[in-house]
C-alpha cells in the first residue's frame, strides 16, 4: 500500500494524493484496518486515511501510554535511513480501542508515508 | 609621631580633659548613624508592598487558572469518550477556548509590566511562548475531540507534556518573584540587623574608643609611672641601664625621670669607683651573705679560679662556686668533699689559712666574719712569691754556676753528718782541687773555664750515693759529704772514683781539655767531730796531695797538722816581723879580679828572730813571696840598702835581690824612686839582680817596670845564671849590665873541666854581649887560681868575705878607701 501511494504521489502529486488518501471509500487506499497516512518533516498531518480530525494539526510531541513519540520517531527513520519500522499504540478505526500498532514508513518527497497493522488482532490481519 | 610627641608632653589633666570630650563625640556618633539607618528601611519596604507583592500575586493566580484550563481540556476529552451531550460538551469547549484566550492576554499584559527585572523578563517570555505552544496543542486537543475522542485522548499525553513545560516556567517565575520578594525580606532584615550591628558596633566602637583613649591615657600615664617604679627598683638594685624612654618628655614623668637618672648617673660615678678600687686590687674579695650567697665580689676573685663572669654573679650559692672550681681541677680529687664541707662551715671566727691548688698554686685566704653571718673573704696569690723566696733560700744555698750546695750549705749537712757519727757512723769529708785550674782559664779563657767546672760537677754527681753530699767551696774547690761507711778504705775508693771521673777528657767548645785533682780525705770521728776541724784537716790532707805532687789522695795525718801549725805560727811571725824591727841587711863585697878592689856590695836579708835566732832567707822568703809579704819586705830592703850605701865611698854599688813578686807589683818604680830620693844615692850605684824566672813571666807589666827602673839609670844583672833554663834568649830580651855566673859551676872546678869551658864560654858571650860576668862562691885559693884566666870582671865568695853588717863592712871598707884616698 505505501508503494501505491508512492506511485500516485510520483505521478498525481501531492494534491491528489492527500485527497486519494483522506478518502475512506477509496479502496485503493483503504484495507479493513489499514491505511495510510502523510506527515511532513515538521510533524504536520496532511493527509489521515482513518482520521480525518488530524488533518492540519501538529502532531509532533504526540506520544502514546508508552511514552513512545511515535511522530518523532517517524521523522527520525525518514530523514535518517528512509524507511524503517516503528512500533506504539494506536486506535483502532474499526474497534476505536487504542491497540499495539507497528507501521512502515518511507519517506516521500517532503513527507514521508505510513501504513500500520494493529498486531492486537491476529485473526484479523 | 609629632600627635605622639604632642600626647607626651600635655600634663596629666589636660589628658584627662581631651579624654572627656572624646567619649562625648563617640556618643554623638553613634546616634546620628542610628538614625540614618532607620530612614533607608523605610525606602526598601515600599518597595515590597507597592511592586513585588502584586507580582506575586499576579503569578499566583495564574498558577491557579493555568491548572483549572488544563483540568477543563482534561475534562472535554473525559466527557467526549463517555458520550456526555453534544450541547455540554459544545459549552465546556467555548468556554475553556475562552479561557485559553484570556489567559494569552493575561500574560501578555504580565510581560507589559514596565517593572521588570531583566532576568524576571526572560522568565515570563519564555512562559509566553510556553503558553503559545500549549495553547495550541490543547486547542488541536479540542478541535479533534469534537468528532474523535479516542485520539483526542491519544493526544492528551502531547498536551499534558506542554502544560508541564508551562507549570514549569511558571513555577520558575513564581520562585523568582519569591525570590526577589525574600531578597527584599532579607535586605529589609538585613537593613534592620545594620540598624542593631550600628547600634552594636557604635556602641562597641564607643566603648572600645573609649577604652582606647582610657589606654591612651594610661599608657601616657599609669606606663610611665609603672616604668619609673621599676626604674627605681633597677637603679637601687645597680642596674643602671635606664635607656633615654621618657627623658625628653616635659610634663610631670619626665622630670621624674631625670630625677632618677640624675640619681643613676651620681651611683654610677660612685660605683665606678669603687668598682675601680675592687677590680684593680691584686687580691680576690668576695663578700658572702649569711645564706651562703655571694653578695659582691671582683674581677680578680673570679679570674683566680677560672670562673666566668656569669658563675660569678652575686646571689650565686657558695655551694656551687665551689663545685666549680672542683670542676675546673683546682682540688686535689680525693679531698673535694671535704672542701665543700670545710667551705660551707659556718663562718663564726675570722681565719687565714693556705691553700695548695692542683696547679701548683698557693693562695692565702683571709677570712672575716660579719655580724648577719656572712663573711668577707680575701684570696691572695702567693705562688710567685713563694716561688722567689724558695729561689732566693736557694740561692743562698747553692752556687750559682754549678747549681751544688754551697760552703753554707755543705757546712749544715756536714754538721747533720756529724750528728750521725754521734750515733755510731763514720762520715768522711773529702777535698777536692783541681790540679793548675788557672792554667786552663788563662789559656782558654773563662769562660771555657766555667764549662769545665759545670763538667766536672756534672761527674762528680756521677759518683756519689743519694746520701751523700757534694758542694763547691769556691774556684775550683769541691767536696764531698760520704755518708755512713762501712770501713775507712771506702773514702780511699770514693776519691779514686772522684779521681779517675775527672780525670777523663772533656770537650768544651772544641777545646780537649784534661784536668787532674787533688784529694785531702777527713774521717770522722778520727780525724775531728766538728765542722771546722773536719773543713780544716781535709784541707791540709788536700794541701798534702798537691805537695806530693798533685793527681792523687790523701789522707789526713796528724804530721801534716803540726807542718801547716808551724807554718801558720811563721806567717804570723813573718808579719810581725817587719814592724818588729827584726830583719837585718848583711852585705857581702863584690871584687875586681884584676885590681882585687871591691866594686860593690850584695845585700842580703837576715831575720833575726827573737826565739828561733837567725832565720835563713831560703826558709821565708817562698813563705813571704806565697803570701805576698815579699812586696812590703822588699820595699824596707831597697831603702835599707841605699840608705846604708850612701855612706859608702862614691864609686862602690849596692846590688838588691829583686823577686819576681815585686816586679809584678806596680809600686816599685815609686818605691824605688822613692828610696834613691830619701837617700840621697846615685841610680847608678844601685843595681838589682834578678833571676831568669822574672824573665819566664815576660808580662808587659814585667818589662815595663824594668826598662822604667833602667831609664832611672840603674844597672842590672842576671843572678844565678847557668841554672834552670839559661835560656839565651832572656838575654837578648833584656839589655843586662852583668850575668851572674851560679856558685855551682865554682864548686866543682878543680875537678870538672865542662865547669871550666862553660864559665869560658858564657865569659866570651857577655863580652861579646857588652856584659861583665860574676863568678859566685869563689871559697877558696885554688878555685881563685882556676877561675882567674878565664877572663871574668868579679869574683864574690867567702875567699874574701862572707855578708857581714854594715858596721863590719865599713871596717873593712874603711882602710882601703883610706888605702885608696892614700895611694890617690
Amino acid at each position: 500500500m505505501v508503494k501505491r501511494v508512492q506511485k500516485m504521489y510520483a505521478e498525481a502529486g501531492a494534491e491528489a494524493t492527500f485527497k486519494a488518501v483522506d478518502d475512506k471509500s477509496n479502496p485503493l487506499f483503504h484495507d479493513r484496518d489499514l491505511y495510510p497516512f502523510i506527515y511532513d518533516l515538521d510533524g504536520v498531518c496532511v493527509a489521515h486515511g482513518a482520521r480525518p480530525a488530524l488533518v492540519g494539526k501538529s502532531l509532533i510531541s504526540l506520544k502514546d501510554q508508552n511514552g513512545v513519540y511515535l511522530i518523532q520517531e517517524m521523522i527520525t527513520i525518514s530523514k535518517g535511513p528512509g524507511s524503517g519500522w516503528v512500533d506504539y499504540k494506536w486506535p483502532n478505526p474499526i474497534t476505536n480501542k487504542i491497540e499495539d500498532k507497528s507501521s512502515y514508513v518511507e519517506k516521500m518527497g517532503d513527507y514521508f508515508i505510513g501504513v500500520g497493522v494493529y498486531r492486537d488482532l491476529p485473526g484479523k490481519s | 609621631m609629632a600627635s605622639m610627641q604632642l600626647l607626651k608632653n600635655l600634663s596629666i589633666r589636660t589628658k584627662a580633659f581631651a579624654a572627656s570630650l572624646v567619649l562625648l563625640l563617640c556618643l554623638i556618633g553613634i546616634g546620628g548613624n542610628a538614625y540614618l539607618t532607620s530612614d533607608r528601611t523605610a525606602t526598601d519596604l515600599d518597595a515590597l508592598t507597592a511592586v513585588n507583592l502584586p507580582k506575586q500575586q499576579i503569578v499566583a493566580k495564574l498558577e491557579t487558572d493555568i491548572t483549572a484550563i488544563h483540568l477543563k481540556v482534561f475534562r472535554y476529552v473525559s466527557w467526549g469518550s463517555n458520550s456526555v451531550s453534544a450541547s455540554l460538551l459544545r459549552t465546556l469547549s467555548a468556554e475553556t477556548r475562552h479561557d485559553l484566550a484570556a489567559m494569552k492576554d493575561r500574560i501578555a499584559a504580565l510581560k507589559a509590566r514596565p517593572d521588570l527585572a531583566p532576568a524576571e523578563r526572560e522568565l515570563v517570555d519564555s512562559l509566553s511562548q510556553h503558553w503559545t505552544k500549549y495553547s495550541s496543542a490543547a486547542s488541536d486537543t479540542l478541535d479533534v475531540g469534537a468528532t474523535d475522542a479516542p485520539m483526542a485522548t491519544m493526544m492528551l499525553g502531547g498536551t499534558d507534556d506542554d502544560f508541564e513545560k508551562v507549570g514549569a516556567s511558571l513555577a520558575t517565575l513564581s520562585a523568582f518573584v519569591d525570590g526577589q520578594t525574600a531578597s527584599i525580606g532579607i535586605t529589609l532584615a538585613g537593613n534592620a540587623k545594620d540598624n542593631q550591628r550600628i547600634l552594636a558596633f557604635g556602641g562597641a566602637a564607643g566603648v572600645l574608643l573609649s577604652i582606647l583613649v582610657t589606654l591612651l591615657i594610661s599608657r601616657s600615664i599609669v606606663r610611665p609611672i609603672q616604668y619609673v617604679t621599676k626604674a627605681m627598683k633597677q637603679v637601687s638594685s645597680e642596674k643602671f641601664d635606664l635607656g633615654s624612654t621618657y627623658m625628653d618628655r616635659s610634663d610631670e614623668i619626665g622630670q621624674m625621670v631625670r630625677a632618677i637618672a640624675d640619681y643613676r648617673d651620681k651611683l654610677m660615678t660612685q660605683n665606678l669607683r669603687f668598682d675601680a678600687a675592687l677590680n684593680n686590687m691584686p687580691h680576690g674579695l668576695a663578700m658572702y651573705d649569711g645564706a651562703q650567697r655571694l653578695v659582691v665580689s671582683n674581677r680578680r676573685y673570679a679570674e683566680m679560679y677560672g670562673m666566668t663572669a656569669d658563675q660569678a654573679q652575686s646571689g650565686t650559692p657558695l655551694r656551687q662556686i665551689i663545685e666549680q672550681r672542683i670542676a675546673n681541677g683546682l682540688y686535689a680529687e680525693p679531698r673535694s668533699e671535704e672542701y665543700v664541707r670545710e667551705y660551707l662551715a659556718p663562718a663564726t671566727t675570722s681565719s687565714v689559712r693556705i691553700q695548695e691548688l692542683n696547679d701548683g698554686r698557693s693562695i692565702v685566704i683571709s677570712r672575716q666574719a660579719m655580724a648577719d653571718g656572712g663573711w668577707v673573704i680575701t684570696h691572695e696569690d702567693i705562688t710567685e712569691r713563694r716561688r722567689a723566696e724558695s729561689q732566693i733560700a736557694h740561692m743562698a744555698m747553692h752556687d750559682a754556676l754549678t747549681d751544688l750546695p754551697n760552703r753554707v750549705m755543705l757546712r749544715e749537712s756536714l754538721e747533720h753528718a756529724i750528728s750521725r757519727v754521734k750515733r755510731g757512723e763514720v762520715v768522711a769529708l773529702h777535698y777536692i782541687d783541681l790540679d793548675h785550674f788557672k792554667a786552663v782559664n788563662d789559656t782558654l779563657g773563662h769562660l771555657v773555664g766555667d764549662e769545665l767546672l759545670k763538667a766536672v760537677a756534672d761527674r762528680l754527681r756521677g759518683c756519689v750515693r743519694e746520701t751523700d753530699t757534694i758542694a763547691r767551696l769556691g774556684g775550683d774547690e769541691f767536696a764531698v759529704i760520704e755518708m755512713a761507711l762501712a770501713r775507712p778504705n771506702d773514702a780511699a775508693l770514693l776519691a779514686q772514683r772522684l779521681q779517675d771521673a775527672v780525670k777523663a777528657p772533656y770537650l768544651i767548645d772544641g777545646n780537649q781539655v784534661i784536668i787532674d785533682s787533688s784529694i785531702g780525705i777527713a774521717l770522722s770521728p778520727d780525724d775531728g767531730t766538728t765542722v771546722e776541724e773536719l773543713l780544716k784537716n781535709a784541707d791540709l790532707a788536700a794541701y798534702a796531695a798537691k805537695a806530693d805532687g798533685r793527681g792523687t789522695f790523701r789522707f789526713f795525718e796528724a804530721e801534716m797538722d803540726r807542718r801547716i801549725k808551724e807554718r801558720r805560727s811563721m806567717e804570723l811571725d813573718l808579719r810581725a816581723a817587719l814592724n818588729d824591727a827584726e830583719f837585718r841587711l848583711h852585705y857581702q863585697p863584690i871584687v875586681n879580679l884584676q885590681t882585687g878592689e871591691i866594686t860593690s856590695f850584695e845585700a842580703l836579708i837576715r831575720w833575726q828572730h827573737p826565739t828561733r835566732g837567725l832565720v835563713a832567707p831560703s826558709e821565708f822568703i817562698p813563705l813571704a813571696e806565697e803570701l805576698g809579704l815579699i812586696v812590703p819586705i822588699g820595699e824596707w830592703v831597697i831603702n835599707r840598702a841605699c840608705a846604708d850605701a850612701v855612706t859608702w865611698a862614691d864609686h862602690i854599688k849596692v846590688a838588691v835581690n829583686l823577686s819576681p813578686i815585686q816586679l809584678i807589683n806596680k809600686g816599685l818604680v815609686e818605691v824605688v824612686t822613692r828610696a834613691l830620693a830619701r837617700s840621697g844615692l846615685p841610680a847608678s850605684r844601685l843595681e838589682f839582680e834578678i833571676t831568669e824566672t822574672v824573665l819566664m813571666q815576660n808580662t808587659t807589666v814585667t818589662l815595663a817596670a824594668l826598662h822604667q827602673l833602667r831609664a832611672l839609670g840603674i844597672h842590672f844583672s842576671m843572678d844565678d845564671f847557668g841554672t834552670g833554663y839559661s835560656s839565651l834568649s832572656y838575654l837578648r830580651s833584656f839589655p843586662f849590665d852583668k850575668i851572674k855566673i851560679d856558685r855551682s859551676f865554682v864548686k866543682d872546678i878543680s875537678g870538672e873541666k865542662n865547669s871550666l869551658a862553660i864559665i869560658r864560654g858564657i865569659t866570651s858571650l857577655a863580652a861579646s854581649l857588652n856584659m861583665i860576668t860574676t863568678i859566685e862562691g869563689v871559697e877558696t885559693a885554688e878555685q881563685l887560681d882556676h877561675v882567674r884566666p878565664l877572663g871574668c870582671a868579679e869574683i864574690q865568695g867567702y875567699l874574701f868575705s862572707p855578708p857581714k853588717a854594715l858596721e863590719e863592712i865599713s871596717r873593712l871598707l874603711l882602710p882601703k878607701a883610706e888605702k885608696k884616698s892614700t895611694a890617690a
